[in-house]
C-alpha cells in the first residue's frame, strides 16, 4: 500500500508576460517560498526537490535544475527533473506523490517553472522535422485542426468557443496572480477577436507567460499546520503520438487516465461528486473536448455543458474559477497551478475565486500531441 | 518494503561521427552480447531504430512480453536532439498500447531508472522498462553543454566543459593526490592498446586532459527491465534486486565547491553502507578518467573486485545514456552469474555535480 500523501501547501508567481524583475533562481524561489509558507515549513524541512518544466530550448538553458538547486535551498539533497512537454507541471506532481507514496521521504517540494520570454516558445514548440513536410503556425495549428474535428463531430455550433474563453477571462478577474485580467472584456470582443487556425480565434487562447508554481507534499505523518489537501488519486498516461489508436479529439491517454483517478477515489459519478475541476485548456474551444475526455460530459454533450453556463463558478459543474490557461500559461508551470488550485479550492484558500464548500477537485494536466495527460483528485477529508 | 529487481539490460553504442583525433583502438570481443560494441557503424538511424532493438533485448532477457510492462521511464537529452517534442518519435519503440504511466526526464538514463524504481515501490506496477537514447555525435554538443552553465554570468563566457574539468583535475593534482601517471594508467585501462608512457606525450586539449582522458562520445541506446519479486522468476539469468538507490546534487557554482572531492557521492554512499565494504563490480559514470579516482574515493569501499570492467565511460559515451549503462553494466554482471555485491554510479552536471548510485545484490527478494 503507497503511503498517504498530502498538500501542506502551494505557492504561485505572479504571472507575466515577461518577469524581468526576477532570474530562473528568482522565479523559481518566489513560489518556492510562498508554498514553504503556505505549508508552515522551513526551507531545512524538505528532503527532495521535483522541478518540472517543459522544453529547456524556451529558456535555452540546458538542465536548469543543475542551476537552480542553489535558489532552492536543495544542494545535499536529491533532486529529480520531470519533463514531458505541456503536462510537464503535472508528471512532477506525480514524481512527487511517488516518492511520499514510496516511503522514501516525508516532504517534498515540486516545483514547475516556464520564463517564456527568454526565448521565443511559439517558434520554438512547431519546428521542422527533417525530411517532414513543413507544417506552420505554430503548436496551436495543431489545436485548431482538431478543436475543428470536435465541432464536426459534436455539432456544437460556432459560439460555444467564445462562452467557454468568455467564462475563463471573466474568472481570471477573481486572481489576483492572473496574467490577463481584462476588467471589460466582452462576449462581442472575443467573438470578433482575429481568427488565428480555424475555430480558435485570438481570445480563445492562452498568452505566453513567466510563472511558477510550487507544493509541498508530505506524508501522513508529516502533516502538520493548517488543515492539507489530501491526494486521494494520481494517475498518468501516454501514448504514441501516432499509433492506429490515436485519437487527438478524444484521447484514450486522457480517458484511462480520468477512469483510473475516479476508481482510486472511489468516484462513480464524477459530474456530481466533483465540486471543481481544474483542467488544461489552452485554447477555449479545447473545454467542452475535455470535459467529454475526462468524463465530465457524455460524449457529444460537453459544448451543451459550456452553453448552459454549467461551467461557471456557481454552475453545476464549476471548471477553470482560477482563469484557467487563458489567465496564464507558463507552460511547464500550468499543470502544476491546475494541480495546486485544485488543492486550495478544498481547502479553501483559493480566496476571491473560492467556490464555496468546495470539498473534492480534479487537477488535470496535457500535453504532447494531445498524448500524455497527468491528472489528480485531492480532498479535504483523509482518503 | 516492495522488492525490485533488474531482469534485463541491454545497450547498443556506435561509432563516433565525426571521428576523435584519437581514434579509439579496435575493441576485442565483449564479454557478453550485452556490453557496448563501440566499433559498430552509426547507420543514421533514427531514435526509434536506435532503441527498437535494445527494448526487444531487455524484454528477453527478462522474459516477459512486452504488453506485461506497466511502467515506462525514459531518458533522453531533447536539446541535444535540437527538436522540441523530438523525444516523442522515439517512443514508437517501447510498448505504448494501451497508455501507460509514462515519466520522461530530460537527463541521464540512470535517475530515470531511480524514479521508476520509486514508482514501482509506490505501487504503480510490477514491471518497468527504462530506456535511455540519444545521438549526441549528431549534434553541435559542445555549444549546447555550456548551455547548463549559469545564463547570466558563465555561460557567456563559453568555458568549453572539458576545460571545466581540467580545472577539477588540476586542482586534484595540485591537491598532491594524484599525478598524469595515475590518469594515463586509468586510460590505459578502460581503452585498451593505449600505452601509458606514450599517452603522456600526446599534447593536452586542456591541461591537465589529454583527448584520451575525455570520454569519446558516440550514439547510443540502453534499455532496462525492472520487475516487483513475484516477476523476477521470469528472468532467463540471475536477477540483481535493487538493495538501495539514492542520489544527490550539490551548489551549481563551482567555485563554491571543493572539486576535488564528491560530498554527493559520499553522502550517498554512507546512505546505502557502501564505507568499508567489499564490492564485486563498480561501474563509474566518468567521463573525465580523473573523475574515477575522485569518485572511487568517495565511496569508500574496502575492496572493489573490478572498476569498469565495461570500459566505463571513456571509450563510448552516449551522455544521456552512459550513467544508465554504468548501472546495467553492474547488473549485468550479477546477471551472468559473475557477482554478488555491485554499484553502478551515474553523475549529471559539470564537475560531478549531481551523482547517484545503485546497489545491486544477488539472492534479494
Amino acid at each position: 500500500m503507497p503511503e498517504r500523501c498530502a498538500v501542506a501547501g502551494t505557492g504561485q508567481t505572479r504571472h507575466a508576460a515577461a518577469r524581468h524583475d526576477v532570474t530562473l533562481g528568482g522565479l523559481v524561489r518566489e513560489a518556492a517560498a510562498r508554498a514553504l509558507a503556505d505549508a508552515g515549513v522551513d526551507w531545512a524541512d524538505i528532503e527532495a526537490v521535483v522541478i518540472g518544466k517543459a522544453p529547456d530550448i524556451l529558456e535555452g538553458v540546458m538542465s536548469p535544475e543543475l542551476l537552480l538547486v542553489d535558489a532552492l535551498g536543495a544542494a545535499g539533497k536529491p533532486v529529480l527533473r520531470a519533463y514531458t512537454s505541456g503536462n510537464a507541471g503535472g508528471m512532477a506532481a506525480t514524481t512527487g506523490v511517488a516518492l511520499i507514496g514510496a516511503g522514501v521521504h516525508s516532504r517534498v517540494l515540486v516545483v514547475a517553472f516556464e520564463k517564456q520570454s527568454e526565448g521565443r516558445a511559439a517558434g520554438a514548440t512547431l519546428q521542422h522535422v527533417p525530411f517532414e513536410p513543413r507544417w506552420q503556425g505554430g503548436t496551436g495549428s495543431l489545436f485548431g485542426a482538431l478543436c475543428r474535428e470536435y465541432i464536426e463531430r459534436s455539432g456544437a455550433p460556432d459560439h460555444i468557443g467564445d462562452l467557454a474563453a468568455y467564462k475563463d477571462r471573466r474568472c481570471a478577474l477573481a486572481n489576483p496572480l492572473a496574467q490577463v485580467r481584462k476588467a471589460d472584456i466582452t462576449l462581442e470582443a472575443i467573438a470578433a477577436s482575429r481568427m488565428l487556425w480555424d475555430p480558435i480565434r485570438l481570445l480563445h487562447s492562452s498568452p505566453s507567460s513567466d510563472g511558477a508554481c510550487a507544493m509541498v507534499l508530505c506524508s501522513e505523518a508529516a502533516v502538520s499546520g493548517p488543515g492539507p489537501a489530501w491526494v486521494h488519486a494520481v494517475a498518468s498516461r501516454t501514448e504514441p503520438p501516432v499509433a492506429p489508436g490515436h485519437d487527438n479529439v478524444d484521447p484514450r491517454c486522457g480517458r484511462d487516465g480520468a477512469a483510473a483517478v475516479y476508481r482510486q477515489a472511489g468516484i462513480t459519478d464524477p459530474a456530481s461528486e466533483l465540486d471543481v475541476a481544474e483542467l488544461f485548456v489552452p485554447y477555449s474551444w479545447m473545454e467542452p473536448l475535455l470535459l467529454e475526455n475526462v468524463g465530465l460530459a457524455p460524449k457529444g454533450g460537453g459544448w451543451r455543458m459550456v452553453e448552459a453556463g454549467d461551467t461557471w463558478p456557481d454552475g453545476a459543474m464549476p471548471v477553470n474559477p482560477s482563469g484557467g490557461l487563458l489567465g496564464a500559461n507558463p507552460i511547464g508551470a500550468a499543470g502544476l497551478v491546475r494541480f495546486a488550485e485544485a488543492a486550495m479550492q478544498v481547502t479553501g484558500r483559493a480566496g476571491e475565486h473560492q467556490i464555496d464548500g468546495a470539498r473534492l477537485a480534479l487537477g488535470h494536466a496535457a500535453g504532447g500531441y494531445s498524448n500524455c495527460v497527468a491528472m489528480w483528485i485531492v480532498s479535504s477529508e483523509r482518503p | 518494503m516492495i522488492e525490485v529487481a533488474v531482469t534485463g539490460f541491454a545497450a547498443d553504442l556506435t561509432a563516433p561521427h565525426p571521428a576523435p583525433p584519437h581514434p579509439a583502438p579496435p575493441h576485442p570481443a565483449p564479454p557478453h552480447p550485452a556490453a557496448p560494441h563501440p566499433a559498430a557503424p552509426d547507420g543514421g538511424r533514427t531514435d526509434a531504430e536506435l532503441l527498437a532493438p535494445v527494448v526487444a533485448a531487455a524484454l528477453e532477457d527478462s522474459g516477459l512480453a512486452p504488453d506485461q510492462i506497466d511502467v515506462l521511464g525514459t531518458a533522453s537529452s531533447e536539446f541535444l536532439g535540437g527538436l522540441v517534442g523530438g523525444m516523442m518519435g522515439a517512443f514508437d519503440a517501447l510498448p505504448g498500447w494501451p497508455p501507460r504511466p509514462h515519466s520522461h526526464l530530460d537527463g541521464d538514463g540512470a535517475f530515470a531508472f531511480y524514479e521508476t524504481w520509486i514508482r514501482l515501490l509506490a505501487g504503480e506496477g510490477r514491471a518497468a522498462l527504462v530506456c535511455a537514447f540519444g545521438r549526441p555525435s549528431a549534434s553541435d554538443r559542445r555549444s549546447v553543454l555550456e548551455l547548463q552553465l549559469d545564463p547570466y554570468t558563465v555561460a557567456p563566457l563559453g568555458p568549453p566543459l572539458a576545460a571545466l574539468a581540467a580545472l577539477q583535475a588540476r586542482a586534484l593534482i595540485d591537491s598532491g593526490r594524484c599525478r598524469e601517471a595515475d590518469l594515463a594508467r586509468i586510460v590505459a585501462a578502460r581503452r585498451p592498446g593505449t600505452d601509458p608512457a606514450e599517452l603522456l606525450g600526446r599534447p593536452y586539449v586542456a591541461s591537465p586532459l589529454r583527448a584520451a582522458d575525455c570520454s569519446t562520445v558516440v550514439s547510443g541506446a540502453a534499455a532496462v527491465v525492472m520487475v516487483t519479486g513475484d516477476l523476477a522468476g521470469r528472468a532467463r539469468r540471475v536477477p540483481a534486486w535493487i538493495a538501495g538507490a539514492a542520489h544527490r546534487m550539490e551548489r551549481h557554482y563551482l567555485g563554491a565547491r571543493d572539486l576535488t572531492t564528491s560530498p554527493s557521492t559520499a553522502a550517498v554512499a554512507a546512505d546505502l553502507g557502501l564505507p568499508g565494504s567489499d564490492l564485486d563490480v563498480l561501474e563509474i559514470h566518468a567521463p573525465f578518467s580523473h573523475q574515477e579516482l575522485i569518485v572511487t574515493e568517495a565511496i569508500g569501499a574496502r575492496r572493489v573486485g573490478r572498476v569498469n570492467p565495461s570500459g566505463g565511460a571513456l571509450p563510448a559515451d552516449p551522455l544521456m545514456v552512459t550513467g544508465l549503462i554504468r548501472v546495467g553494466m553492474a547488473a549485468e554482471a550479477i546477471m551472468a552469474g559473475q557477482a554478488g555485491r555491485v554499484v553502478g554510479h551515474a553523475t549529471n552536471g559539470p564537475c560531478l555535480q549531481h551523482n547517484l548510485l545503485v546497489l545491486l545484490e544477488a539472492g534479494g527478494g
